[in-house]
């Protein structure tokens, strides 16, 4: 029997001619990627790769190629079905894609009248095989059995909440289980609108309610009417497309938002339904998708005004779907929790590629995108990547963790780069107590809430086995400490009363005296020449040390990376700059307000205040490195400590450098920072200015060169 | 409105009569030519004595034949015709009844009927412009011809020869009546010159176009001006211009009259090129030359900027059975567009892949390069294969489909004299683009060999047959005298760059992926489980790893194990029977420190607007290029090479890996190092005889065909073409003319997509095995930020595997090994057939149903070995 049936198929081939459909194995025009956290993209294997690229020929439908085809729907017997809008016709396709029947015409419900279709963009087909069909342009839609029959016509919907001037054009529509219809019209802001099962209207579904900002508030006061009718409205969200899910949920689309809007929600990982190109909505018209993966599922991350503009869901089980962006023709994947699993497609004139996308399906492992650009409809086909990626969130899915974890190794041994599956391994990890293991993983996961879970546990271990150490380290450091304390304390004693030039430990050692006993120590900083502007210099260099000793050494609780490039105008803009600044404009000031002191009393001063920002930054460094999530309070306390002391030195030596009521002081140190603010405004513009002039010259010098 | 479509009809017609003229036209224009440009030809400096002109009958003239074949010059077109003395099946140069094809524009029948178009540009103008043989030198009888030993030269001139009219094309009225008119006696003569000038007075700017006019003619505000008809024909201007000499008017005062209305002149500028074409027959076809150095034009005024040679040779009309090949990847099928559902008209590659010193235009999807200089057409029983033998590195390969702008399919190669390229200053005050022309523009020769292929090997494999023959007749390929088992290749990655904390402080620091330790254990794993005769290739082992500075000099990475380690790893590979090629990049430089001899902008290579050239990185998430990776100036790849060695040599190497000189080559516009593309593949050809010479064994990538004398592997050689939609099948044409005489694999299996149809693929193919293995874990690559191309490559995943495949891979492929592959046909969808000299044949069945095939019952996903 089997034998028989592939002697016809040679022989069918060898009557199609020499040329059969592409190899199994051809160039695939296209590179599968993800984003990791940080919005890199990686390359990873391909997960679907094209299999057949199918014509109209190739289907076996006799006469017109497809002409703009929108839909595309897969049924329970993996049937596939194709809204041909320019043709006006649906055509109907068996498991192979050859061609079962094509309905261009019914017999209406008085047996005898004819009619057709009038561009139907929509399709859906339910579980017991009716055919929902949006007829746009009839703006009705017609219910078709499976032998092309109709059942029936769901005109129009006659409701009062329309407004004036809407015009009824249903372009995409869903039927959930309960037999309720979902229909998306052609330019409406106001949702879905629900249908009862007998096309009776049930209200919108899923509207966006338009919260105003402050800004626009304001500009509506201030603006006139004129003015106002120009400006953009700010509208609610359209939705273009519907996919209903087995829950009766909908997978809605929406291309119409605004670029920047929708820009800014994606990199600023927004996780609100705000700006969302895709949703999933329930009975009751609420966003419940889930957007936790590093990313909002919004599509490409690396674009600038170009975003993607989705116009299609596709579901492919366990709760991963599929979206389809019209701008640059690519598939999205996520998973259920919205974690890009791959990205792949895009423009050209290969097959794998597309000229303008309509819509996709998934038919079990494969997935069918129509292009109405061509009228073509390309089959992917799963590869074994996309396979164990798909078995490891299915096994998680229905709690086989083993399993799923079986599965993620093999998936990192085919891409070593998905953070995903890094996450998958380090739940395993966990599960098993290799904490050490775990927290490695997870930092390839870049998934730090559970790092520093995994770190707790490691961190108990270890304590564990140096139960006898710590006490005895800690003694010890607490001793040395003493004994440091008690020898500086030393040193500034008898500084008192030696008189003439300081050795440079004491004066740096007198900054400990100063930040004690700042009145008595800024007065004798002064008067006394205690401190020198080498030790002033030493303790701003100490405190911008300081600095780059947090950025390198600090714990993942402050910088969750490994790659610490230091910059060194990062120190400089941060410390050095902002300290000079102060001395400068502080003293300008004081001198015009009669304060007493120069501009190397000033610095001085200002340089010995920053000593516990240097003695308390250090040690919080180190700790950093031990510290996990919960004691991040602790790090936040004594940074803030060790600012506000700073400060409050700075003020108290000032005060009494230039000696100044305590009044004055605040009011000469409030002009002091608005001036700071004012003379890093300018030095902003002057460098702004230079780089015009700079980029004007090269502009001539290239104009010059080039031209002549 | 009837009446109007009616008189619309009739001015076509006029038109087109007009145009085509066959009678009363021709006497007079030859008269004209022969009066002005009559010794044209002898001016080439060539046996013009020899030459005549084309007979009128349009027939064809015998001039040369031997045991195979007749060649004939085609006096309809200037062209030749090849005949097949055998079959009698003629090759035109030129498609018969082009002029009579309903589809094509009279525009595209002049095209149909030229052996040469050129593509110049008027220096210090913007955009191109077109020429062809046909419309510019045969229909003006500026072509001559003469038989020579087995074969015959067509000399031609593209264009008028004389590069000014002495005729005014703008004149103030009172400066025409004193310096011309005044001159003129009969009164009937000065009418007649005064019916070819619009007069415009000062009245006509009050009139409603008055301010369009003042804009065209601004000296129109101070005085009145007659201006030349644009519908005067060349022969009436002949006429007129000999009037206007007759009444003593110079050149001087034409300047003068110019410049008293403000004209500037520049259209009074006639191009011409005159250039010459060698046809020689061969034994089994025919070769041409044009002598593109010694094309006379003037080069003060006009840059040439590309040329297409013979674009219609061969040509396949639709309705026709047949296909153009093309070496899209490792080549590709496309049918004749019979039924018309083929929309894209041209397709087109550039050989030897991209320039990276020209701009790179952002792209929409991924595509194979064009490795090897070929092209073909098959129709009905017979084919043709055409190689470029000269002038491969400036060409690019374009296919056309019929049914579109006429009927013919067409395969032909044209050739980018001149590059030219735009650039768009930010903040320019005109934000037009500005047009650069290269100024070290190509001068070799272009040469092209065509194959006439007949009965049986009228097909693609045939072609790859031709082309194999070809290359082991010009001494390029030599057999193989191979191993007793087929080689696995194993590409291995050293160093990359991590950061690594040290005392809690992160420090960057180089991490071994494969150290020279492991590397050595994997080969004694590999060749415990029975693998042997394995080519490791090492890359990232010197200067720096994976970003690499220049290869000025050598230090092999300590982390790795240092020089010894390297030393012991090749010793280790000795004993094993492997083979160690470290692989050393002289293309491209991806980090620069400081005195390590290479300056980005001195040592670099610029663009044609002198900006650092950098190799594009594509980033695969937006299509666009970034720049990251410096090209090195082809001029100064021999040093780097030579100074590389030197240091190289203290290792003892016995093999080498130059994978991207393989893979890219680019130019350089820096001002004064100029290099173009044809150079630079001599700059390359250079190092790759010194690698050859030196260490006998070379492996390399990618497989541009300028590898082919030096290359012992090729690695990463296209066994897919493009998928093109229009296309309609992938041949493994390079597999087919390589085989048994390079060894070669594609892509290496681990990184498939799907293991089982690569190896399949390997099979049908004769290929290697081939893998990327790394010895560390996988996770240092995330680590290192390797974004592209390197996942799926733990050792320890896949050594059993790997073994597994070789074993099975070498069971099918080993006594082939020195074999050609004598055929390759598609026997069902989704089944190849190999078959080798010895009769032996591979069937492969990617489908996934069992099939049985020439009584032989092929599994789903599965092979058969055919053995006689």
């Amino acid at each position: 029997m089997v034998r028989t049936k592939w002697i016809l198929f040679f022989a069918a081939m060898v009557m199609l001619g020499s040329f059969g459909v592409e190899s199994a194995s051809a160039m695939v025009p296209y590179k599968t990627y993800f984003y990791d956290y940080e919005g890199n993209y990686f390359v990873s294997p391909d997960a679907y790769v094209p299999e057949r690229v199918l014509g109209a020929g190739d289907m076996g439908i006799p006469d017109a190629a497809l002409n703009q085809p929108l839909d595309l729907f897969v049924d329970g017997d993996k049937q596939v079905y194709v809204a041909d809008s320019g043709n006006n016709r649906i055509v109907l396709l068996d498991e192979e894609y050859r061609l079962k029947k094509e309905i261009k015409e019914f017999v209406l419900g008085d047996g005898r009248t004819k009619s057709g279709f009038n561009a139907p963009t929509g399709l859906f087909v339910t579980e017991e095989g009716l055919i929902y069909v949006a007829d746009s342009k009839n703006a009705r839609i017609v219910v078709l059995r499976q032998d092309g029959g109709l059942e029936r016509i769901l005109e129009a919907p006659d409701s009062d909440v329309f407004p004036a001037g809407f015009i009824y054009e249903p372009s995409a529509l869903g039927v959930d289980p309960a037999g309720r219809i979902y229909v998306i019209s052609k330019s409406t802001n106001m949702g879905v609108i629900a249908l009862n099962a007998d096309g009776g209207f049930d209200g919108f579904v899923g509207a966006e309610k338009v919260a105003p900002k402050v800004a626009d508030l304001f500009w509506r006061l201030i603006t006139t009417k004129e003015q106002k009718s120009r400006t953009a409205k700010n509208v609610p969200t359209e939705y273009n497309n519907i996919t209903i899910d087995e829950l009766g949920f909908a997978y809605v689309t929406s291309s119409a938002l605004g670029t920047r809007a929708q820009l800014n929600a994606l990199q600023s990982r927004d996780k609100s339904s705000r700006n969302a190109p895709v949703k999933r909505l329930n009975n009751l018209g609420i966003d419940i998708l889930k957007r936790n993966g590093a990313y909002p599922p919004a599509g490409d991350i690396q674009v600038k005004n170009d975003v993607s503009r989705f116009i299609d869901v596709a579901l492919a089980g366990s709760g991963v779907y599929s979206t389809l962006d019209s701008t640059h023709n690519k598939i999205f994947t996520y998973d259920e929790e919205g974690n890009l699993l791959y990205a792949f497609g895009g423009y050209g004139s290969q097959d794998g590629v597309f000229q303008s996308v309509s819509a996709l399906a998934y038919q079990d492992a494969r997935l069918l995108v129509l292009d109405k650009g061509t009228g073509k409809l390309t089959v992917f086909r799963r590869t074994d990547y996309g396979d164990n990626i798909a078995a490891a969130i299915e096994a998680r899915k229905n709690r086989k963790y083993d399993e799923s974890i079986a599965a993620w190794r093999k998936v990192l041994g085919q891409n070593p780069s998905l953070e995903m599956a890094y996450s998958g391994v380090a739940q395993s990890n966990m599960r098993k107590g290799e904490y050490e293991e775990a927290m490695h993983n997870y930092k390839l996961a870049n998934d730090w809430e559970h790092y520093f879970k995994a770190f707790a546990e490691y961190r108990k271990e270890v304590i564990g086995k140096l139960i006898l150490v710590i006490p005895i380290a800690a003694v010890l450091l607490l001793w040395l400490l003493t004994r440091f304390f008690k020898y500086v304390k030393k040193v500034n004693a008898t500084g008192w009363r030696k008189s003439g030039k300081r050795t440079f430990p004491e004066e740096v050692f007198y900054a400990f005296h100063v930040m004690f006993h700042p009145f008595d120590g800024f007065w004798d900083l002064k008067h006394e020449k205690r401190g020198s502007v080498r030790a002033a210099v030493f303790i701003v260099a100490l405190v911008m040390a300081a600095d780059v000793f947090e950025k390198l050494a600090g714990g993942y609780i402050l910088y969750p990376t490994d790659w610490r490039v230091i910059e060194l105008h990062d120190t400089v803009l941060g410390v050095l700059i902002p300290f000079g600044l102060w001395c400068c404009v502080n003293w300008g000031l004081t001198t015009l307000m009669d304060g007493e002191g120069s501009l190397k009393d000033i610095f001085i001063a200002s340089a010995y205040s920053l000593m516990p920002i240097a003695m308390i930054s250090i040690p919080v460094t180190i700790f950093s490195n031990f510290a996990s999530q919960q004691e991040q309070p602790f790090i936040t306390f004594f940074t803030s400590l060790s600012f506000a002391w700073a400060i409050g030195l700075i003020f108290v030596g000032v005060l009494v450098t230039n000696d100044y009521n305590p009044f004055k002081n605040a009011y000469t140190s409030v002009i002091s920072l608005i001036g700071m603010g004012f003379v890093a405004f300018l030095t902003v513009v002057f460098i702004n200015i230079l780089q015009n002039m700079n980029a004007f010259i090269t502009t001539i010098f290239n104009e010059i060169a080039f031209r002549l | 409105m009837k009446a109007k479509r009616i008189v619309c009809a009739l001015l076509v017609i006029g038109a087109a009569l007009a145009l085509w003229n066959p009678g009363d036209g021709k006497p007079a224009r030859a008269a004209d030519a022969a009066a002005e440009g009559g010794d044209a030809p002898a001016a080439a400096g060539t046996p013009s004595a020899k030459l005549r002109k084309p007979a009128k009958d349009g027939s064809l003239t015998p001039a040369a034949e031997n045991d195979r074949l007749r060649l004939y010059f085609d006096n309809r077109s200037g062209g030749v015709a090849v005949e097949d003395k055998a079959t009698g099946s003629l090759f035109y140069s030129n498609p018969l009844g082009a002029l009579e094809d309903a589809k094509a524009s009279d525009a595209a029948k002049e095209e149909l009927m030229s052996q040469i178009s050129l593509v110049y540009n008027v220096k210090g103008k913007e955009g191109d412009l077109e020429m062809n043989s046909y419309t510019h030198a045969m229909k003006l009888d500026q072509v001559g011809w003469g038989k020579q030993e087995q074969g015959l030269t067509v000399e031609m001139v593209l264009g008028r020869e004389e590069q000014r009219r002495l005729l005014p094309q703008q004149i103030a009225k009172a400066s025409f009546e004193e310096n011309v008119l005044s001159f003129i006696e009969a009164e009937r003569e000065k009418r007649r010159i005064l019916a070819f000038y619009i007069l415009y007075t000062r009245e006509d700017l009050e009139g409603a176009k008055g301010k369009e006019l003042l804009a065209k003619y601004p000296a129109l505000e101070k005085e009145d001006i007659y201006v030349l008809k644009t519908s005067i024909t060349e022969r009436d201007k002949g006429v007129l211009e000999s009037s206007v000499k007759k009444a003593g008017y110079t050149y001087e005062k034409l300047a003068e009259d110019y410049e008293r209305v403000g004209y500037d002149g520049d259209e009074a500028v006639f191009p011409y090129f005159k250039l010459r074409l060698d046809y020689t027959l061969q034994e089994d076809g025919l070769s041409v030359t044009v002598h593109n150095g010694q094309i006379e034009y003037d080069k003060e005024r006009f840059n040439l900027v590309k040329m297409t040679v013979l674009p219609y040779f061969g040509a396949g009309k639709s309705g026709e059975e047949g296909y153009l090949f093309l070496p899209d990847g490792s080549g590709t099928i496309i049918g004749f567009n019979n039924d018309g559902s083929k929309n894209t008209l041209l397709t087109t590659g550039k050989l030897y892949g991209p320039d990276y010193a020209l701009s790179q235009a952002d792209r929409g999807s991924f595509k194979q390069e064009f490795r090897a200089p070929v092209y073909g057409i098959k129709k009905d029983g017979s084919a043709l294969l055409a190689v470029i033998e000269e002038g491969d590195a400036v060409a690019e390969i374009n296919g056309m489909m019929g049914n579109i702008n006429h009927s013919w399919n067409t395969a032909y190669a044209s050739f980018t004299i001149r590059n030219k390229d735009t650039f768009i200053q930010e903040n320019a005050f005109e934000q037009a683009p500005w047009i650069i022309y290269e100024k070290n523009a190509y001068d070799g020769n272009i040469a092209l060999r065509y194959f006439i292929l007949t009965g049986e090997e009228a097909d693609y494999a045939g072609m790859a047959g031709a082309y194999r023959e070809y290359l082991v007749s010009e001494g390029i390929l030599k057999k193989t005298d191979p191993p007793e088992q087929i080689p696995f290749y194993l590409d291995t990655m050293g160093a990359v760059d991590t950061m690594v904390r040290k005392f809690g402080i992160p420090t960057r620091s180089q991490a071994a992926v494969t150290s020279f330790d492991e590397a050595g254990r994997m080969l004694e794993r590999l060749t415990g489980k029975g693998v042997s005769n394995v080519k490791l290739r090492y890359t990232a082992w010197y200067n720096g790893g994976y970003f690499h500075t220049a290869a000025s000099g050598m230090k092999v990475e300590k982390v790795l194990g240092g020089a010894k380690g390297m030393k012991e790893l090749a010793a280790k590979a000795r004993e094993s029977g492997a083979e160690l090629y470290p692989d050393v990049d002289f293309v491209t430089v991806s980090a620069n420190k400081a005195f390590d001899g290479f300056k980005p902008h001195k040592d670099g290579i610029r663009s044609l607007f002198q900006k650092t050239g950098y190799k594009g990185i594509l980033n695969v998430a937006t299509l666009e290029y970034e720049n990251s990776v410096w090209g090195v100036d082809p001029n100064k790849i021999p040093d780097y090479y030579d100074r590389f060695a030197k240091d190289y040599a203290t290792l003892k190497p016995e093999a080498i890996s130059l994978s991207s000189l393989g893979d890219t080559l680019n130019s350089n516009f820096k001002n004064n190092r100029q290099v173009n593309r044809e150079q630079s593949m001599a700059l390359a050809e250079e190092v790759l005889a010194k690698a050859d010479e030196a260490y006998g064994n070379v492996i390399s990538d990618s497989g541009n065909a300028y590898l082919f004398p030096y290359a012992d592997h090729i690695l990463n050689l296209p066994d897919e073409d493009s998928s093109l939609s229009i296309a309609d099948r992938q041949v493994p044409f390079l597999q087919i003319a390589l085989h048994g005489y390079i060894g070669y694999a594609g892509e290496p299996l681990n990184l498939a997509s799907d293991l089982r149809p690569a190896v399949l693929k390997a099979l049908e193919t004769g290929s290697g095995a081939y893998f990327k293995l790394n010895y560390g874990d996988s996770s240092l690559l995330k680590d290192a930020f390797l974004f592209d191309d390197v996942y799926a490559s733990r050792f320890a995943d896949w050594e059993d595997a790997a073994a597994d495949l070789y074993a099975e891979m070498n069971e099918v492929l080993k006594d082939v090994q020195d074999q050609a592959i004598v055929d390759h046909e598609q026997l069902a969808e989704q089944v190849y057939k190999t078959t080798y000299e010895s009769g032996k044949a591979v069937i492969v069945n990617y489908g996934d149903q069992e099939i049985q095939v020439e009584g032989i019952r092929v599994g789903p996903v599965d092979y058969a070995a055919v053995t006689p």
